[in-house]
């Protein structure tokens, strides 16, 4: 039992690494993913901390680099998730009753182990199989996942600190409960700390998880395994699995035990969703939580008075970055008529500079898409674009798949505002702009306010103080994450919680104490010290 | 693969990647945020208004392209492009 209120180490967001020539972070990043790249990975499924093998066996490959194949993983289906759940609900009880400092010293540990001895090799697995350049996987892999856990932790103490008043001769106690059942985490491709994140926050609180991650996201979740088991993750706590997101939701969706949904993915997954569980509604012990983030059609609003630099430098890295394969990518701008024809200029001249190819050529600061699907549908949109009279392709508008699913930076500019790149969301790295008449910036935010469904990320670029405060206000609903003068992607946790509202999701902020609210449930408990013997009140007497 | 009606739109991603092109022709986005949509063909195209004359014509020209894609295969040159150990730098 506790002696004390513990205070838990103040948080602090890791600082990243430069990966500049001769430094020793380069060196060893480097050499774990040449390791990485001559290996053959054996990678099975982990239920109660046991690897789990079937008969199916489904290879791994770079997106860089299609024909190489670095190793394997084991396919399951509907046993191994029902392995899953009877493992995590078989751990709760233990792990719910753990004294919440022994489960934050667990988490401290795994921070410091992703930030220290795992960093190289955590970094290597993004770089390699998911595609991101050593900056990219460096502020994500090891920077943003440790920061997850640390502020995370930082904020269970907060939550359980908040305690109601009591009156005299009682005492009013809140106990945050873990939920009745276990959570499903699914999880994406394009940020390891998000699938870190999505299984691991309701665990903080105290529940066990069923975790599947994005079939092209698989190493990165194994090596996550590997460090939670050497942080002293008991078993069955989180449970991999391996198998498609339906053959996980017939199982899940269904068993009375489900409790609450983690997810970032699509719009179309997560209705999917909600339909599947509100179907199942009377076969569940408690309303489940669900709390996704789904998507976004981020936007860059330009008005006439804004730094030219800092909107072409925040629309090569906002869109490009990642190859714009992040729910926060700019993937519209609108920029005023007056600064367009410079500006595009100067976009055409820098973009020569930047370079595509694999991550392990360090100078590569755009890579390959995440798989063929994703490639085929970009070059579809890129395609449509050069055939519409509705839009022009200033940019990039090639692409080659013979070794690696290479997208071109591209940039379309929209004859209309509704022209379809410019609602859709596309994923790859791709900006449409549409150009607006200078005196026309009022107009313009009511069309960007009324195109697309998603409310996730957005930014204004201006210098009129006037224009900004316009435009925050007019464009309230329109991105949980507003950004002014600064490209709309990078939130760190502890600094701007991430999600927004509308299409995007549920807006349930992941890195803040909002989040680890969907994964408790209060339990309030009035001790009287001297109960009253007597029914009787003053009032009743004559 | 056979396809049919009630071919997971997953699977048909997976089996037959010709498929997400000739799809997002007909209007059905398939693949979002990098990852498939769930449920079947059938669901995929009835939730755009598609008939079931329309979806028996996807089921054929998908089966088309899957078979297309058997014969490629067969003739593919599957060797490596990129020897892999050129990738040691420093």
């Amino acid at each position: 039992m506790p002696k004390g209120i513990y205070k838990v180490p103040v948080a602090k967001n890791e600082p990243i690494k430069s990966y500049a020539p001769n430094t020793p972070e380069r060196t060893e990043l480097k050499a774990m993913l040449n390791q990485i790249n001559k290996s053959n990975i054996e990678i099975p499924m982990t239920i109660n901390g046991k690897a789990v093998k079937t008969d199916k066996k489904v290879n791994i490959t770079p997106p860089h680099n299609h024909q190489h194949v670095i190793g394997y993983y084991y396919q399951g289906g509907e046993e191994e998730v029902k392995k899953a759940i009877e493992a995590a609900m078989a751990a709760k009880e233990y792990w719910a009753n753990m004294a919440w400092e022994h489960r934050a010293s667990i988490f401290l540990k795994i921070a410091d182990l992703i930030s220290g001895k795992y960093r190289a090799k955590l970094n290597a697995a993004t770089m390699a199989c998911q595609s991101k350049n050593a900056f990219q996987a460096e502020i994500d892999a090891a920077c943003e996942l440790a920061d997850f856990f640390r502020f995370n932790v930082q904020y269970m103490a907060e939550i359980y600190a908040q305690q109601p008043d009591s009156a005299p001769s009682m005492w009013n106690r809140v106990e945050y409960r873990p939920l009745e059942g276990f959570v499903f985490a699914l999880t994406p491709f394009n940020f390891t700390s998000i699938a870190g994140n999505l299984p691991t926050a309701p665990a903080l609180m105290g529940n066990t998880v069923v975790w599947k991650p994005s079939k092209t996201a698989i190493y990165s979740a194994y090596v996550l395994m590997e460090i939670f088991k050497e942080g002293g993750l008991p078993d069955g706590v989180v449970n991999l699995v391996f198998t498609s997101g339906p053959t996980a939701a017939k199982v899940i969706f269904s068993h009375p035990d489900f409790a609450g949904f983690h997810f970032t993915g699509s719009t179309a997954v997560f209705q999917s969703v909600w339909n599947m569980i509100g179907n199942n509604i009377k076969k569940y012990k408690a309303y489940p939580r669900i709390v996704g983030e789904t998507g976004g059609k981020d936007y860059i609003m330009v008005h006439p008075s804004a730094d030219k630099d800092a909107v072409r430098t925040a629309i090569i890295r906002g869109a490009f970055e990642y190859q714009g394969q992040k729910c926060s990518a700019a993937s519209r701008a609108y920029i005023p008529k007056s600064m367009w024809k410079t500006l595009k200029n100067e976009l055409i001249a820098e973009m020569k500079t930047v370079k595509m190819g694999p991550p392990e050529d360090f100078s590569n600061f755009v890579n390959a898409v995440i798989d063929e699907a994703s490639f085929d549908k970009l070059a579809s949109y890129i395609d449509g674009a050069k055939k519409d009279a509705d839009a022009e392709i200033v940019l990039g508008g090639n692409y080659d798949k013979s070794v690696g699913y290479f997208i071109e930076p591209t940039i379309i500019e929209a004859k209309k505002p509704h022209y379809k790149t410019i609602e859709e969301e596309l994923f790859g790295p791709v900006i449409t702009v549409y150009i607006y008449d200078d005196e026309k910036f009022d107009e313009t935010l009511d069309i960007l306010d009324n195109t697309s469904i998603y409310a996730l990320t957005g930014a204004i670029f201006a210098k009129d103080r006037y224009a900004i405060e316009k435009a925050t206000k007019r464009l309230v609903n329109t991105a949980g994450n507003f950004y002014i003068n600064d490209k709309p992607t990078g939130a760190v946790v502890g600094q701007q919680p991430f999600g927004g509202a509308r299409g995007s999701g549920t807006n349930d902020k992941a890195g803040s104490s909002m989040n680890l609210m969907r994964w408790v449930s209060a339990r309030t408990i009035k001790e009287t010290f001297v109960p009253p013997t007597d029914y009787r009140y003053p009032f009743l007497s004559e | 693969m056979i396809i049919t009606k009630d071919t997971t739109i997953e699977d048909l991603i997976d089996t037959v990647p010709a498929s997400v092109k000739y799809l997002m022709e007909q209007g059905i986005r398939c693949i979002v945020c990098g990852e498939p949509i769930w449920g079947t063909l059938e669901e995929a195209a009835k939730e755009k208004g598609f008939s079931d004359t329309d979806i028996e014509k996807f089921v054929s020209d998908l089966q088309n392209l899957a078979n297309k894609k058997n014969d490629d295969t067969n003739k593919k040159d599957t060797t490596p492009k990129i020897d892999i150990d050129k990738l040691d730098i420093d």
